[in-house]
């Protein structure tokens, strides 16, 4: 019989080729628009050089010979525009140019706005400003010092012991599609909830021949979340095969760990909304609640403001543990930095835990009524 | 006014569901507003620095001073490898730097290699940047040991000479001091349209159903009237929303919100909440179920918000997604709200505001007439 009623629900879910379309197609095209706008960002926040205008009012020439220094080169440090004052401001206010040096006896820095670029090229000048400066204090107090000053500040010293980070995709970007996928996970919540509208008398007409029917109610609710379950685990899988083969993202993750965890999370999903629709007993009701709590969840784990895990992580380090879209966004990023490990194991335990939790409870809940008490 | 009174019945029919919503949604800005705060500095002019101080010495404790005045120290995280990786993977910091034990003695010792250990976003502005400021600060200590002074004064001194700057001149900044509700009206670009995609389509829905409209039809009410009543109640129901999160708002940033520019960022937030009421028309004319229609609401929302700035400032996306997002409502909203706030470069403009507030309000028109037209097809 289990298998009569999972042949049943998998035909009616995909003769339903709305509510199909828009399970692949809602992760699939989010992952575009998230493909389209962050594409390019982590390529463009590699270092690069920092254009600014120069404009010489009275010629400093240890000062151009520095600047010509650092700017030598692919790796240099800057991309100089000799220029007069009218056309670097032209420049500064199209955005060409992050800043206009003023080479005159003392020399000045003229930026748009506050940020790194700009704080970068106030650095240099300050460097060559205190460099000046300390000359000057030593020379002054015994002018045998400026060889061995200049000497000293010729010498290259290397106090940095710089640490390489993990290997794996390090583009924070790339934890956006980590959430997406999350999403899409536990929007198997609305599966979970079709399931239990469609087993009840009073919220549908097949619940009701359900009910009269001589079927065990555990053999029919199983068999129902199995074929939504298997519904929501292919779509996300399809969707995630799209993400990777189609639009390339670097995941930095094994498919089969990747399809492990999206089966790990659509379980999830499908569980939390058996469970909501149990408790709220109409469509009105539990699909908004469903909607709200999951958004809210996937806010929490970081699907608008990327960092929001690592904040929540310092505030509640409790509450990561027990959102699932926090579980299932981290088992991807753990695996994409460090490979399979503890940290991985523990949240697909605890999304296993949970899932099993909300399947009892939503059980016990509707394993209670009976057509006669609703 | 039947038809008027048969909508709000509706609508409060399913005022649970949109409490729930307006609930978790408020919630979600209230955060997003707090979090707007602190990711302004992200490419400010100070990095986010974690200093784990092994030697806890006074020379150790002069470069934290000197770290602390030229960068924000973040503090309560632990030295572990896992920490610092994750932390620095999701920016909440932008540079790790452990002072290995026997850094006085190092520096004493006038060894000046391999002082610190340091862990950063490789390549990135920042940490060039903070590698250059740090080798430049223990080359002033090499300078100022080799003069004769110990360890503990040449940093000292290192520190002083540090603060020397240059003149900088920066253009004035178009910042408005109501930066707390701009965050706020910022996420309202996401929020309203999944709220009135979730809340008033249903209705509207529910109205265009079959049994319903064919008693309408056959009522004595006449077209005109039915369309008027059925604006105004949508109109209601949007005028409530807006309504009920302008006094959320109010109740938390009731100060920023009543001045010159906070009340042009409400102005704005109503003409886009008629887009969204637009967008809503549009989609009620698509006969689709709750778990559908919840979906939709998180595509047009969610992938308008990232294609236009919303989560993403449209300073940092590219200049081709940004040439597409004019063509999108919520660029034109979010583009009036950093105006107005001072989130971008753009000193305020009277006619860039009223171009922004025109083409949210030409959007809300457009989708207007699509909803009629395809509601008239519907009935041939």
């Amino acid at each position: 019989m289990f298998l009569h009623i999972l042949k049943y629900e998998l035909k009616i879910a995909l003769k339903n080729k709305a509510v199909i379309f828009w399970l692949f197609g809602f992760p699939a095209i989010l992952g575009t628009f998230f493909y389209i706008a962050f594409g390019d960002l982590y390529a463009e926040e590699q270092f690069e050089k920092i254009p600014v205008a120069l404009v010489t009012i009275s010629e400093d020439r240890n000062f151009e010979q520095t600047l010509d220094t650092v700017s030598e080169g692919k790796d240099g440090l800057f991309e100089v525009k000799r220029t007069n004052e009218k056309k670097a401001l032209e420049l500064l206010e199209n955005g060409k140019v992050s800043g206009i040096i003023y080479e005159d006896e003392e020399i000045s820095l003229t930026v748009k706005s506050e940020g790194i670029k700009p704080t970068i090229i106030r650095f240099f000048l300050d460097q060559y400003k205190i460099n000046s400066e300390m000359i000057s204090q030593q020379i002054s107090e015994n002018p045998l010092n400026i060889f061995r000053i200049s000497d000293m500040l010729r010498t290259e010293i290397d106090p940095l012991i710089k640490q390489e980070r993990r290997d794996g995709n390090q583009d924070p970007y790339v934890q956006y599609f980590y959430n997406l996928l999350a999403m899409s996970c536990l929007f198997g919540a609305l599966g979970g909830i079709t399931a239990v509208l469609r087993s009840q008398a009073n919220t549908s007409a097949l619940g009701a021949r359900r009910c009269v029917a001589p079927v065990s109610k555990f053999a029919s609710m199983t068999a129902s979340l199995a074929a939504q379950g298997a519904i929501s685990f292919c779509c996300n899988a399809a969707a995630l095969l799209y993400l990777k083969l189609v639009l390339g993202i670097k995941f930095g993750v094994p498919l089969g760990f990747m399809l492990l965890i999206i089966l790990a999370g659509s379980l999830n999903g499908l569980a939390v909304g058996y469970f909501i629709g149990a408790v709220c007993r109409s469509e009105g009701m539990s699909v908004p609640i469903a909607v709200a709590v999951m958004m809210f969840f996937c806010f929490m784990s970081g699907l608008m403001i990327g960092n929001m895990r690592a904040k929540v992580e310092l505030k509640a380090p409790w509450f990561n543990h027990m959102n699932p879209a926090a579980l299932i966004s981290d088992s991807f990023y753990v695996l994409n930095i460090y490979g399979s490990n503890a940290r991985f194991i523990s949240n697909i335990l605890i999304l296993t835990g949970m899932t099993i939790v909300f399947m009892s409870a939503g059980a016990l809940i509707t394993g209670r009524k009976k057509y006669a008490a609703l | 006014m039947q038809l008027y009174n048969a909508f709000i019945k509706i609508f409060l029919r399913r005022l649970p569901s949109i409490i729930a919503y307006f609930v978790i949604f408020v919630v979600i800005a209230f955060i997003m507003g707090s979090s707007g705060e602190q990711q302004a500095g992200f490419e400010a002019t100070k990095l986010r620095v974690a200093v784990f101080d092994m030697d806890d010495t006074e020379s150790s404790r002069a470069l934290i001073k000197f770290i602390s005045d030229n960068h924000k120290l973040v503090g309560g995280l632990d030295d572990r490898e896992q920490t610092i990786q994750d932390n620095l993977y999701y920016g909440i910091i932008d540079y790790a730097i452990t002072i290995d034990k026997g850094f006085e003695q190092k520096l004493e010792a006038e060894e000046f290699d391999g002082l610190i250990t340091t862990c950063k976003s490789q390549g990135s502005y920042g940490a060039t940047f903070l590698d250059g400021q740090l080798e430049q600060y223990f080359k002033l200590i090499s300078v100022r040991i080799s003069s004769g002074d110990d360890a503990p004064q040449a940093c000292i001194r290192a520190n002083a000479l540090s603060r020397s700057h240059v003149k900088v001149k920066t253009a004035e900044s178009s910042g408005s001091g109501i930066s707390k509700f701009g965050y706020f009206t910022q996420y309202l670009a996401y929020i309203f349209i999944c709220v009135t995609i979730m809340g008033v389509t249903p209705c509207l829905m529910r109205l265009s159903s079959e049994d319903l409209r064919k008693r309408v039809l056959c009522a004595p009410v006449s077209p005109a009237s039915r369309t008027l009543q059925m604006a105004l109640g949508s109109f209601t129901v949007i005028g409530g929303i807006w309504l009920a999160f302008m006094a959320a708002a109010a109740a938390a940033y009731g100060g920023e919100m009543f001045t010159k520019n906070g009340m042009l960022c409400m102005l704005n937030s109503l003409c886009y909440i008629l887009m969204a009421a637009g967008i809503s028309l549009v989609v009620s004319q698509f006969d689709v179920s709750d778990n559908v229609l919840s979906m939709i609401s998180n595509v047009i929302s969610l992938g308008m918000s990232f294609l236009c700035g919303v989560f993403v400032p449209q300073q940092y996306l590219g200049s081709g997604v940004l040439k597409a997002a004019h063509a999108l409502p919520a660029y034109w909203y979010v583009r009036a709200n950093d105006m107005l706030c001072g989130f971008s470069d753009q000193p305020f403009s009277g006619s860039l505001y009223i171009t922004c507030i025109g083409v949210q309000l030409g959007f809300a028109a457009a989708l207007f007439t699509a909803a009629g037209v395809i509601g008239a097809r519907k009935k041939r």
